[in-house]
């Protein structure tokens, strides 16, 4: 899926009319099948960003457009929808819920998008969780797992669905480095073998070799964009407002 | 995984907060279900206890009420004596078909004994229904100090057919201590019939009257030894009360009127009468039925909190649903179909509760008051219970609900996602 915004601007209410905001962007064109590292501090905005690209959160201002349609165009059931359909979101902390087993978190994510039959659910979520190798732990809760097994049911469910956009947000922080490996590695074939979009937020360095694409930001805006192996780093003026 | 089944999981989460709001609505519903069917049975049951009995009740003048059921429901005491002459004018009136003279004053191991004679037999629902007693073993009396057992008065005091025992006085067992001298045999067991006469043990008129006329001599002569003064005339045997059936509707008013009108006596239609304890039991039942809605309200505001405080584990699980794709108006059904499965949980435990009380209790009153209170499932209260408990769910849930839709997924997951 081809992933564009447009002008973006986003403050928390609260924040006043003279308020920085925490997302100021110009413009940016994630085309499909990418793969972007968005990298920062915390607080950089990286998780606004993720939550306004998912559909979550409408911006203050500017355009979100997936696949040249505005996304806060649509009502926001309709968006939610969409959510469903086709965004596959891997949270930082592997927020999963603690009454379902493994095999049901993943199959919760195929409820809500409409295009799997309720018969089917059950059996492509024990296939996706044999895929990510926890074909024995499907009846385990969420609290009889290893932190490392838990981010591999996050991203289970978010794959499930096969989602034309991966969105991931610091998916290893809370991962020790082997584990970190192993998350990452399947959030990189799952999403390449579905042809999706994929955007990690992440501050963890060694997440830089595996991205082609990154974008840098400080303080919601965008102040380097680099691609590797076609050009050095680009450093985007501190105005911010140009074109990314 | 559908939406019911998180819901359930969802309220397991949190066991004392769902079970205790699921106590409540079903204590709620149980007072409801216990007193309706309760009142129903009773109602059914003092019917069918009087229903086998003629149209008019004559006995002595005072509380027609009183007449009635200590008569035909053998509860309290009698309102007096009248002659036995009025039994055998009545008998001779063309206006009657049928009149049962009734004598009661002594009991067997509280069984009440009824001094009657051969009509007992002919009682009826109707003129043409079917009798009403029919003698299951031995005999119906032929003789004075011969008696025959209503089916629950022989299981009640152990007495069989051969077996003898003397009469005790008091209509009930321990108002009085001394026992009469004729000693009595059991020739007979009737068949169970619904009525307050299975417990009680039946005898010929003139053995209760000549007990009772025995004991009457012994006082006289005490008190004529005392004042020395001679023999005095003895007065008309007296009866307690007669059951008459009229032969006809006008023939029944012209006899209602016509005791109203005299001193003698008085007669007592029994409709009317348990038509007046029916109106006193609804409004009991009402007043209980009163305090019901008060436990519902309470119930309801319950099933609110519990929803309400549901805390951190469904903020998360709704806002994990709404991250996936879940619209607003599904985690707003959600938390409703939370409070409206405590609401109809909790009824189908009342249902259970309520219908095993007034079993409980309807059994109690069988056993001790001698009226058959049978209580069935009344499957009329179906629709009714249904939406009592979807509507007490959907009333409590209704603001948490919307404080869920109205919740920010960002801001609910912003603990774990930040």
């Amino acid at each position: 899926m081809d992933l564009a915004v447009e002008d973006l601007r986003h403050a928390y209410p609260g924040d006043g009319d003279t308020a920085r905001p925490v997302i100021d962007i110009a413009s940016w064109h994630a085309a499909t099948g990418s793969r972007w590292l968005l990298r920062g501090v915390s607080g950089s905005g990286k998780t606004t960003l993720l939550s306004i690209l998912a559909g979550l959160l409408p911006p203050t201002q500017g355009t979100v457009r997936l696949d040249g349609a505005s996304l806060y165009a649509l009502p926001e059931a309709a968006r939610d929808r969409r959510r469903a359909a086709d965004v596959g979101f891997v949270y930082q902390a592997h927020v999963l819920v603690p009454l379902l087993d493994a095999l049901e978190n993943v199959e919760l994510s195929l409820r809500f998008g409409g295009r799997v039959p309720a018969s089917e659910r059950r059996a492509r979520a024990r296939a996706m969780l044999e895929q990510v190798g926890l074909g024995d732990h499907l009846h385990h809760r969420p609290g009889q797992l290893s932190m490392g097994q838990r981010q591999r049911v996050a991203v289970a469910r978010a794959l499930v669905i096969e989602p034309r956009v991966v969105l991931a947000d610091e998916p290893t922080a809370a991962l020790d480095a082997a584990n970190a490996e192993v998350v990452l590695a399947l959030l990189l074939d799952l999403s390449e073998t579905a042809a999706a979009t994929l955007i990690v937020a992440s501050h963890d360095p060694a997440l830089d070799a595996h991205f082609e694409q990154q974008l840098l930001l400080h303080d919601g805006r965008p102040i380097e964009r680099s691609v590797r192996g076609t050009d050095a780093r680009h450093p985007i003026p501190p105005t911010g407002r140009t074109a990314a | 995984m559908d939406d019911l089944r998180i819901a359930w999981r969802d309220l397991w989460a949190r066991p004392v907060p769902t079970l205790v709001a699921m106590a409540v609505v079903g204590l709620a519903v149980a007072l409801f279900v216990s007193v309706t069917h309760l009142g129903e049975a009773l109602q059914r049951g003092i019917v069918r206890a009087s229903d086998p009995f003629g149209v008019l009740v004559v006995g002595a003048k005072g509380d027609s009420r009183q007449l009635v059921l200590s008569t035909l429901l053998l509860q309290g005491l009698p309102v007096g004596n009248i002659p036995e002459e009025v039994h055998d004018r009545l008998a001779d009136d063309p206006r009657v078909d049928l009149a049962v003279p009734l004598a009661f004053g002594d009991n067997v191991g509280g069984a009440r004994i009824v001094g009657t004679d051969d009509s007992f037999l002919d009682l009826a629902p109707g003129p043409d229904a079917p009798a009403s007693f029919h003698v299951a073993e031995g005999r119906w009396f032929t003789g004075d100090q011969e008696a025959v057992l209503g089916s629950r008065a022989a299981r009640d005091t152990g007495l069989a057919i051969g077996d003898t025992f003397r009469p005790a006085h008091g209509v009930e067992a321990g108002l009085e201590d001394d026992e009469h001298d004729l000693l009595h045999t059991v020739v007979g067991i009737l068949e169970p019939s619904s009525t307050a006469f299975d417990g009680a043990v039946m005898t010929s008129l003139h053995s209760v009257i000549e007990a009772h006329e025995e004991e009457a001599h012994e006082e006289e002569a005490h008190e004529e030894e005392a004042s020395g003064e001679g023999a005095t005339e003895h007065e008309d045997h007296a009866i307690t009360a007669l059951l008459v059936r009229p032969v006809g509707f006008a023939e029944a008013n012209s006899l209602w009127q016509e005791a109203y009108a005299g001193a003698e006596y008085q007669a007592a239609f029994p409709g009317q009468e348990l038509g007046g304890l029916f109106d006193l039991l609804d409004q009991a039942r009402d007043l209980l039925v009163a305090v019901g809605w008060l436990a519902a309200v309470m119930a309801g505001l319950t099933v609110f909190l519990a929803a309400y405080a549901a805390g951190a584990t469904r903020d998360r699980l709704l806002a994990i649903m709404r991250a996936l794709g879940a619209t607003r108006g599904t985690v707003f059904r959600l938390v409703l179909l939370e409070t409206v499965v405590i609401a109809v949980v909790g009824a189908l435990l009342g249902r259970v509760i309520g219908v095993a009380a007034a079993t409980v209790i309807g059994d109690r009153i069988t056993s001790d008051q001698a009226i058959p209170v049978d209580v069935t499932y009344q499957w009329g209260l179906e629709p009714w219970l249904w939406v009592l408990s979807v509507g007490l769910g959907i009333a409590a849930g209704a603001l948490p609900a919307w404080s869920a839709y109205r919740a920010s997924v960002v801001a609910r997951l912003s603990g774990t996602w930040g």
